[in-house]
């Protein structure tokens, strides 16, 4: 893909050297000439110096022939605006942007940008799945956090153990899609009964998903917001 | 809202205290309307008029909580009028789109920024371009009388 990275800052290098390395061809564009220089040297990139929320220095940058604009900087307006000129102007198929202000994010969904990052509801996340009972291994939030896929181990103490899956009383916008036993997949149905070493895979609306799991691993549901 | 301001008859939203908002918010206070004046800056409401006594609210314009805080809901007219075109455009688009603000006005100095938030109800004004104006008209006016 040919990729547009706007404001980068400090990350700007990481994230090109990972794309770089998965195949992308990455412009940049920066307002601070010897940040262009520097990125453009480092790394073999095009960089044009210039504000990335004006028509013009998208348009020399090639936004018109960009499969996707990123938009890094540390104030949100900036990147609102770019994503938008992008995505209105030139017809870029793909807008990301960096949210700094959480509660932005669902503006920025509001107003069309495809997806937003927040840092801050990242770091929430991670923190909140590290926290979680230790026998839950992976825990992927999609669409924003709002549904979780995550994967959960039956203990020999969990009160779902030797019980069948209808017996559990799973809360409404939660299921089991998958049973792993050992080498076997079991695509569960309401009769089949956990065993202890049982990993579960749950796909669950973010506000069940504490419900759902204490029922599997006995703690008791903490309260979570969004 | 109306108990309290049975007199006022519209609810305007000024985002930036500047040169521009604070001229704008004297000018509406003096008409029958409330003002709601919002500058991240605290500083900034110090170069209002003595007299001023609208509202005024410290905190960022295109932060919906502060918004809803200056009552958005009942605001029938929004300006965005700090010195950075982008903060002015997210805080229109914020008030329309997630709010629904009959009435927005943005203030893009950056012209060409301004057309592709017509479509979406914002009405975009350059200040460069109304000084152009302006000093042709006055230049015009000289030319005219000379």
């Amino acid at each position: 893909m040919k990729i547009l990275l706007i404001n980068g800052n400090d990350k700007a290098d990481f994230l090109i050297s990972a794309l770089k390395a998965k195949g992308h061809t990455i412009t940049v564009v920066d307002p601070d000439y010897s940040r262009c220089r520097a990125l453009a040297d480092t790394f073999e990139v095009t960089a044009f110096c210039g504000d990335g929320t004006k028509e013009v220095t998208l348009a020399k940058a090639g936004a018109e022939q960009a499969d996707a604009v990123v938009a890094l900087d540390v104030r949100d307006s900036v990147n609102l605006v770019a994503c938008e000129l992008a995505k209105n102007r030139f017809h870029v198929r793909l807008t990301y942007a960096s949210v700094n202000n959480p509660k932005n994010v669902a503006v920025f969904k509001q107003l069309g940008v495809d997806k937003c990052v927040s840092e801050v509801d990242w770091i929430v996340n991670q923190v909140e799945q590290d926290s979680l009972e230790d026998n839950i291994k992976k825990y992927l939030p999609i669409e924003n956090g709002r549904i979780v896929i995550c994967e959960a181990v039956i203990g020999d103490r969990s009160p779902a153990l030797n019980q069948k899956l209808w017996e559990i009383g799973f809360p409404p916008q939660s299921i089991v899609s998958c049973i792993i036993r050992g080498e076997e997949t079991i695509i569960p149905q309401g009769s089949t009964q956990l065993a202890a070493g049982d990993k579960i895979v749950l796909i669950s609306s973010s506000r069940k998903i504490d419900e759902a799991l204490s029922l599997l691993s006995g703690g008791k549901p903490r309260k979570k917001t969004g | 809202m109306k108990l309290f301001h049975q007199t006022k008859t519209e609810h305007i939203i000024i985002v930036g205290c500047g040169l521009l908002g604070s001229a704008l918010a004297a000018g509406f206070a003096e008409t029958n309307s409330h003002v709601t004046l919002i500058d991240r800056n605290r500083n900034a409401f110090a170069a209002l008029p003595d007299n001023f006594t609208e509202d005024i609210l410290a905190g960022d314009g295109t932060d919906e909580e502060i918004l809803k805080q200056a009552q958005v809901q009942s605001c029938d007219i929004f300006f965005a009028v700090t010195g950075d075109d982008n903060t002015n455009l997210m805080a229109a688009q914020v008030a329309k789109t997630c709010f629904g603000v009959k009435k927005v006005f943005a203030r893009v100095d950056d012209a060409s920024k301004a057309p592709a938030y017509g479509p979406a109800g914002i009405t975009a004004v350059s200040s460069p371009l109304l000084l152009c104006r302006e000093f042709r008209k006055a230049l015009g006016e000289e030319e005219a009388s000379a």
